[in-house]
């Protein structure tokens, strides 16, 4: 004898957009990392660099001390994305490293550990959502330690900076620290990302991505050594962000040498941190990020078909 | 006596976990009864020593678990979740662990285990492989193997199907009869009315109580029930059910009536021909007092 | 009591060499090999010993040890609570610093069996093409006692914070800051803290091994060249790997396994 239920009545509403969907993804996954302690800890330190710089600008502004980093570009770089240099480091590229780890391996690598991705899947979540929820989360969290600190340094720099600027050369610096930002937080987040999905190991894929950042500078820096030669630079992930980064800055190209007025001292231009142009470290962190993304985008199909 | 907590107290945080929880359990089977939250496992970690108490005293066969390896290996342990070793046998999995429980001779005691809890044919084959049942038995066979005097089993049957749920109550029956202690964890009464008589209630942290089961029904069945009669005609159905004796409070709403009785039995026998009578068509029938949370309310509120 | 601590060395070293870990680990071991046979195939004017001792100093000495011991250290703490499997361990007839012991021993003497492959590896690859690499077992032994003394001390370090913070995150974070932040970046800079780093006093121990008490180009990242001799780097060595044995041994004495990381 069959049972018909005839209480129920088929739902005829309407699925909310793509975008709200990958924008609930992005707001639940964003709002989990402030939860943390040790994140708290290394967001402000990455503003605290920022905010040290904007006290010694007051300072120097307010005395009328000429100060050679104020002057220029320099400051966005030298002092701030790139500092302090030291061997193939610098202090914030490995603040990102660190919290690039420390929330963006748990991403993928969670799911996979509570068998959610079926949860996900067996709603109106295509593996393309999740994916580009995954990871615009992930950069946009970034970019809030790198774009953040560094729009407050140059809205900073607005108010007192030693030279005057056109609206143009400013407009020209803040493109610079755009790009420079999405150079630090894309290509990372893709890799992180892969590392994620490669294991239901939260600690296991965060080691994964340091292991990447490390070796690759030590590579460098080992192959430069015993072959004296300088091509190898650009296997450090440091590298080859750092140089990214310095040609955006290029819009305002700094003099062979920096003469402050008053001062008596001058400050040289560092050199190029890679002989190549831009194309080269570009082909190879957008071919990074490719292969992390497919990296994942395959997993993903694998591990739904294991559950 | 087999395990004595004296005013146990367990925080986490701000959260209380046990509260002044002090109990005897004597040897035999005892089950330890609670909703999802109620310290059950916290209790059971304090008792083998996983755990440290935040306050007060627990000793398990006169000693105290903490950091007493001598005392772990005579107690038997199967947690709650599944926790094992990735790429090993079933068989493997429980040799390793006779092993580090000093067992003399760990590959004939992993064999008599596993054949004790059936799992002989499938036990060359990898954990993953296994269904949940056969994981339940390869975990109940690694607290076995070592010949424990005390097994502390953590909502053993949560998810097994009746067949498997059958086994494992012989199972640990058949514990009990050669001689162990059995302190078997649940939040559902009649899976533990067929293992033991002894109960022991927690809810929010709390001893609630302690004894018999069957004192234990008696008080679901002494508390007045909450019945809920939907109906076309309630206002009608009401009024002759006021009439009833076994009917202590009523009071309905356009599409229900709902009576307090102390006698469900009663009531429910003499509910067909009331409703007959007052010319109403009954819908529905259900009560949510019957189970444990309604004893543990009744308990908590007197 | 021995059968059970031998049970435990069994389960420990079958730990290590499954899953993705075990992956990860030898890719570790592999990469400097591998780049340093590309050195040796395609550059131009390589000294082998050189490239052999610039891939011991700037590579085994210091991210293969620091790596391997992350890894496995981290994996030997929360991660086994993570997994569920903890609970089984400290059930055992042996007590729970005695399993930390156990589990480091075998750890620490795996890992440096790894490290050898990687130091024979890369010296063999250095000499690709060339004369071999004079005192090449000299140098990749002594490397390898030196660098069994890092793993020890860092994999003290880590199971310290795996079993003494309650989650993988902050364990990890514990972990990987003074590592990577005091022991990388300070060893970069010219300041007289260097030579209070591992790292720095692992070399001071390697150096009149394997370059006859020499000063070479290769220590340009102590820029003051004060790398500490054979007898203070082995005194705080010896200090170190003390401490972080007993701490790591008090950790698993005092470490609840409770709430949601238990099962």
């Amino acid at each position: 004898m069959a049972i018909y239920d005839q209480s129920y009545t088929p739902w005829t509403g309407t699925y909310t957009s793509r975008a709200a969907r990958i924008r609930a993804m992005v707001a639940m996954e964003l709002a989990q990392p402030f939860k943390n302690v040790w994140v708290l800890v290394s967001v402000l330190m990455a503003f605290s660099l920022v905010i040290g710089w904007l006290l010694i600008l007051f300072i120097a502004g307010s005395s009328q001390v000429p100060l050679p980093f104020a002057f220029g570009n320099r400051i966005y770089r030298d002092g701030f994305y790139n500092f302090p240099t030291g061997s193939s480091f610098t202090l914030f590229s490995m603040i990102l490293m660190a919290l690039s780890a420390t929330v963006g391996a748990s991403l993928i690598s969670r799911d996979l550990r509570h068998r959610a991705l079926l949860m996900y899947f067996s709603r109106s979540i295509t593996r393309v959502d999740y994916l580009l929820g995954k990871f615009l989360s992930l950069v946009l969290f970034l970019l809030i330690v790198t774009l953040g600190p560094g729009l407050l340094l140059f809205i900073g720099q607005l108010g007192m900076s030693q030279e005057r600027l056109t609206f143009g050369q400013r407009m020209g610096d803040l493109g610079a620290i755009t790009l420079h930002s999405l150079i630090l937080t894309v290509p990372a987040s893709a890799l992180v990302l892969a590392f994620s999905s490669m294991t239901n190991r939260t600690y296991l894929a965060a080691i994964l991505w340091a292991s990447f950042y490390f070796i690759s500078a030590s590579t460098s820096e080992a192959l430069r050594f015993t072959l004296r030669s300088d091509w190898p630079k650009i296997l450090s992930w440091t590298n080859v962000t750092a140089h990214l980064g310095d040609l955006c800055y290029a819009v305002r190209p700094p003099p062979d040498t920096i003469r402050i007025p008053g001062a008596k001292s001058i400050l040289p231009v560092p050199p190029a941190i890679l002989d190549c142009g831009w194309l080269p470290p570009f082909l190879l962190l957008t071919g990074l990020t490719a292969l992390s993304l497919l990296v994942v985008w395959r997993r993903l199909r694998s591990v739904e078909g294991e559950e | 006596m087999i395990v004595e907590a004296d005013h146990l107290n367990k925080w986490y945080g701000r959260v209380i976990a046990l509260n002044d929880v002090s109990m005897r359990i004597e040897p035999g089977i005892t089950g330890l009864l609670g909703p999802n939250g109620a310290g059950k496992t916290s209790f059971m970690r304090i008792l083998i020593g996983l755990m440290r108490e935040s306050s007060g005293e627990m000793r398990v066969l006169g000693e105290s678990p903490w950091n007493n390896p001598k005392l772990s290996v005579r107690i038997g342990y199967c947690p709650e979740h599944d926790g094992f070793y990735e790429g090993m046998t079933g068989m493997q999995f429980v040799t390793a662990l006779a092993r580090i429980r000093g067992v003399k001779d760990p590959v004939a005691a992993a064999k008599r285990a596993v054949d004790w809890v059936r799992m002989a044919e499938a036990s060359d084959r990898k954990i993953l492989t296994y269904s949940r049942g056969m994981r339940q038995r390869i975990k109940i066979a690694q607290a076995v193997v070592h010949k424990p005097e005390l097994l502390v089993l953590d909502e053993p049957l949560t998810g097994s199907d009746p067949i498997v749920r059958q086994e494992l109550i012989g199972l640990i029956k058949a514990f009990a009869q050669e001689g162990g202690s059995v302190i078997v964890s649940s939040h559902v009464l009649h899976e533990i009315e067929q293992l033991t008589r002894r109960i022991v209630l927690i809810h929010r942290g709390r001893l609630v109580a302690e004894g018999d089961v069957g004192q234990i029904r008696d008080l679901i069945d002494r508390h007045p029930h909450t019945v809920e009669v939907k109906s076309d005609r309630p206002r009608d159905l009401a009024a002759a059910l006021a009439r009833e004796p076994e009917v202590v409070e009523i009071r309905f709403d356009p599409s229900a009536v709902w009576v307090r009785t102390p006698k469900p039995d009663a009531f429910y026998s003499k509910l067909p021909r009331i409703a007959l009578d007052a010319g109403a068509e009954v819908k529905e029938i259900s009560s949510p007092d019957d189970n444990l949370e309604a004893v543990f309310r009744y308990l908590t509120e007197t | 009591m021995i059968q059970a601590a031998l049970g435990f060395a069994g389960l420990t070293l079958r730990g290590l060499i499954g899953g993705r870990r075990a992956t990860a680990a030898a890719v570790l071991v592999l990469a400097p090999p591998f780049f340093a046979l590309i050195a040796s195939m395609f550059g131009k004017h390589v000294d082998p010993v050189k490239l052999f001792h610039g891939f011991m100093f700037y590579f085994s000495l210091w991210f293969v040890i620091y790596l391997l011991s992350l890894i496995y250290g981290i994996s030997m703490s929360i991660g086994e609570i993570e997994d569920g499997t903890a609970g089984y361990l400290y059930l055992s007839a042996v007590p729970k610093w005695l399993i930390v012991l156990i589990q480091m021993g075998v750890t620490t003497a795996a890992l440096s069996a790894m490290l050898f492959v990687n130091l024979l590896l890369t010296g063999l690859a250095a000499s690709y093409g060339r004369e071999l690499v004079p005192n090449l077992l000299r140098d990749v032994v002594s490397c390898t006692l030196v660098g069994g003394v890092g793993i020890a001390v860092s994999l003290g370090y880590y199971v310290t914070c795996g079993l003494t913070f309650r989650t993988p995150t902050g364990a990890l974070a514990a972990a990987l800051f003074p590592t990577f932040f005091w022991e990388i970046l300070v060893t970069s800079w010219p300041m007289k803290f260097a030579e209070y780093t591992l790292t720095n006093n692992l070399r001071g121990m390697l150096l009149p091994m394997v370059f006859n008490n020499s000063r070479g180009p290769l220590y340009r990242y102590v820029v003051n060249f004060h790398l500490p001799d054979y007898g203070e780097a082995s005194m705080f060595l010896s200090i170190l790997m003390g401490l972080f044995l007993i701490t790591a041994m008090i950790a698993a004495m005092n470490r609840s396994i409770e709430g949601k990381e238990a099962r």
